[in-house]
């Protein structure tokens, strides 16, 4: 199977280029496999990755123009030649690593941790199993970077819009029963950037490796802000 | 201190606005399909009825500040040298308040002349 994957040292390189590789393809692999044969061949390859089956998020790449996960893309299901470029708009360190610093800095910004004011229980803080239900669906992400980084959105305003990864974070916490800081929360969402650079383009459910919906959880902060408005 | 454009509000008068134009657009071409005025003073007189006259009114309103909303979020989306983006939101801005002020004047004439 052929494969052009895209290149760039920084170092060395002017600007990013496409190299062909050929591998010899089993039934059952991943693309993560066909990157471990070719660093078998090209050892100055550099890849990210780490768990191998979609629970790190390490391996985000643009394969045949969509965002994915590399660990668990069945190379059966890729059209030849498999065209992998580094997720787009970030900067690239090398070859398919990128900078994700402003996807962390956005996420960071979300305050992604209960926030309680009350005094704490002397036991656990408990949740119904209906208001538990509620996080389903937004606890699962696993922060790889496909949905923002496919976010035309992003790519125009990485530093000021938050981004589908980090909404839907804020989301998560603003649905938690347990949360406190509703008021602090929308507050932060204000202002034409942050969270109202979402146009609805839908890119983000569209690559989430885990079948996440952020434009759903965008329209639940706005339905929110709303109640909150009037 | 809160200087910047708004999010919130732009975003929830867009959506109202938007559900406002439909309304008027699909009443106006009702009635223009099932009654036409016959001639310009019934035209005239149409527009100078009050109800129609308001009706009208809030529709321009609401198409340019539906417009402003919808053309900043393109300049805030690709723009992103600060002056040139002054310059284009104030300009935008102008024309809007200069095209209100013209839909303004023309209905003045219709209600009043």
């Amino acid at each position: 199977m052929r494969f052009l994957i895209q290149r760039f040292n920084p170092e060395t390189d002017e600007k990013p280029y496409l190299q062909e590789y050929e591998v010899e393809v089993t039934p059952g692999m991943m693309l993560l496999d066909a990157f471990k044969a070719i660093k078998e061949q090209d050892e100055s390859l550099a890849v990210r990755y780490s768990c191998g089956e979609g629970v790190c998020g390490s391996d985000a790449m643009n394969i045949n123009g969509t965002n994915g996960l590399s660990c668990i893309t069945p190379l059966a299901d890729l059209k030849e030649p498999v065209t992998v470029h580094p997720v787009p708009g970030m900067p690239i360190i090398r070859d398919l690593i990128v900078d994700m610093s402003t996807f962390y800095h956005q996420y960071r910004a979300v305050k992604p941790y209960l926030i309680h004011h009350d005094p704490m229980p002397e036991t656990e803080l408990l949740q119904s199993p209906e208001d538990r239900d509620k996080l389903d669906g937004l606890y699962e992400c696993i922060l790889c970077g496909c949905c923002s980084t496919a976010c035309p959105s992003f790519w125009w305003n990485p530093d000021k819009f938050r981004g589908p990864a980090a909404l839907l974070q804020a989301w998560r916490f603003l649905a938690d029963s347990r949360d406190q800081a509703t008021a602090l929360r929308l507050d932060e969402l204000e202002g034409p950037y942050r969270l109202f650079r979402c146009h609805t383009i839908m890119n983000c459910m569209n690559v989430c490796p885990k079948q996440l919906n952020p434009t759903e959880a965008i329209g639940h902060i706005k339905k929110l802000m709303l109640k909150h408005s009037i | 201190m809160r200087w910047s454009l708004g999010g919130f509000r732009p975003w929830l008068f867009q959506r109202i606005s938007a559900v406002y134009m439909l309304g008027f657009l699909l009443f106006f071409m009702l009635a223009i399909y099932s009654c036409p005025p016959t001639d310009y003073q019934a035209w005239r007189e149409w527009f100078a009825h009050p109800v129609m006259w308001m009706a009208t009114a809030i529709f321009f309103v609401s198409l340019f500040l539906h417009v402003w909303v919808g053309l900043r979020d393109v300049i805030l989306d690709y723009l992103h040298n600060v002056p040139i983006r002054l310059v284009v939101l104030i300009s935008l801005g102008i024309s809007l308040i200069s095209l209100t002020l013209w839909v303004f004047r023309a209905l003045f004439t219709v209600a009043y002349l």
